[in-house]
């Protein structure tokens, strides 16, 4: 029975002392360890540069007559030029307003464009293998690496069809070109 | 016949660069410097970027617009102006927040630079961008959430005038913009209900606590074997 008691005794001193140990130990909270090697992260931004010349606009078709298909632009193909200071890779989309004159118009649809594009850009293929109309929404037609120091060039050939019994007067639309850095994707809309 | 080479070939070195200027460049070159700000509740954050026109030749008229908004920010953009301007002897009113005659790189700082004309430097180029800034002041909501983020998204519209066509041609750029809030002063403590220094695992009891319940259960199992019976043979 003694035995048994000094055990006891014993088991509850060694646990006293091991309670002290392990608060002495421990870190207060709010602390941290001075052995934890603490990492600083660096970081810099490059601001994002983006340059697009537009060469051969506005697109203009001269006097046509009504019913007549497929005209090109009098001066082909209008250049895109995303010049040697863009620094980010870029996306263009297109889209344009219904053709209008006082009393008449006639929708931006019979206006249409194929492209073509550097080596390193990418082009929508529906409108590489085939001419594109277009449309009042925004349409993807090419991309392209960041040009950084290389001027990079794209071309758009433009064509119209002039409906028939349309009225004989001066029609004017506008086009627009929106480009952004890829990832923003606010053109689109 | 000679002469008459000579002659034709000195006519087109001539008016080269006649018929070079007059064929327009619609230039539209923009920097975006920052696209996220942290920010406090109620503070006002003032947005900049760039625009600049190295490589053209005509005027670039900019109208700014706000065309992502979601949460209704205080948004001031620069004053939208009417300007009457001389384009090839017609007066043409035109409304614009900015505008931007061709400006090409040059290779140092001018030592009096032109009001308004800033000279950016890019990764790719050795000389100075000439660029006007623009500024729009965004308002934070003073009940803003710490933590919250908000998305705002502006359009930069540019036209050029004095060339007749069927089809004007213009060019857009988004500037997409996140704004963090927080808070305005710095604080940092440790928040952890265990109270401990962190790290391996833990079901909320301190060292201390399972050092003390291992023991406890230690000494019921001495007891049990001390105070048991014991079996008579």
């Amino acid at each position: 029975m003694n035995s048994g008691r000094i055990a006891i005794g014993l088991v509850i001193i060694i646990a006293l002392v091991a309670m002290l140990v392990f608060k002495t130990s421990t870190m207060p909270a709010g602390y941290a360890a001075t052995s934890v090697i603490n990492a600083t992260s660096a970081s810099v931004s490059v601001n994002g540069v983006v340059d697009v010349l537009l060469l051969n606009a506005p697109i203009a078709f001269g006097s046509l007559d009504p019913n007549t298909a497929g005209t090109a632009a009098t001066v082909n193909p209008m250049y895109v030029n995303y010049t040697a200071l863009t620094n980010v890779d870029v996306e263009t989309y297109l889209n344009g307003s219904n053709f209008t004159a006082t009393g008449s118009y006639f929708a931006i649809g019979n206006m249409s464009y194929n492209v073509t594009v550097s080596a390193t850009g990418t082009a929508n293929t529906s409108c590489t293998t085939a001419r594109c109309r277009y449309t009042t929404a925004p349409r993807f037609v090419f991309n392209e690496t960041a040009p950084i120091g290389v001027s990079k060039n794209a071309s758009v050939f433009h064509y119209i069809d002039v409906p028939s019994g349309q009225l004989a007067t001066a029609y004017s639309a506008s086009i627009r070109v929106c480009t952004e850095q890829i990832g923003v994707i606010v053109c689109r809309t | 016949m000679r002469k008459s080479i000579c002659c034709f070939v000195f006519c087109l070195l001539f008016m080269a660069p006649i018929l070079a200027a007059s064929a327009p460049a619609y230039s539209l070159g923009t920097m975006q410097p920052i696209n996220v700000y942290v920010t406090n509740p109620g503070k006002t954050v003032p947005i900049e970027f760039y625009i600049f026109n190295a490589y053209g030749n005509r005027v670039t008229h900019v109208v700014i617009s706000v065309v992502e908004n979601l949460d209704n920010l205080q948004v001031q953009l620069p004053e939208l102006k009417t300007n009457m301007w001389n384009i090839s002897g017609i007066m043409t009113p035109i409304q614009e927040h900015i505008y931007i005659e061709p400006m090409p790189l040059v290779a140092e700082k001018p030592a009096n630079p032109p009001e308004g004309i800033y000279y950016l430097k890019t990764t790719n180029v050795t000389d100075y961008i000439p660029a006007k800034k623009v500024t729009v002041n965004v308002t934070m909501p003073a009940n803003a959430q710490l933590g919250t983020e908000y998305k705002l998204t502006l359009m930069a519209d540019a036209n050029w005038y004095g060339e007749l066509g069927t089809a004007q041609v213009s060019q857009s750029r988004p500037f997409a913009y996140r704004l963090l809030v927080v808070a305005e002063n710095y604080s940092e403590t440790l928040y952890n209900p265990s109270g401990g220094a962190g790290g391996g695992w833990s079901l909320g009891l301190s060292n201390e606590m399972v050092f003390g319940i291992v023991i406890a259960v230690l000494v019921i199992v001495i007891l049990f074997q001390q105070f048991r019976p014991k079996r008579h043979r």
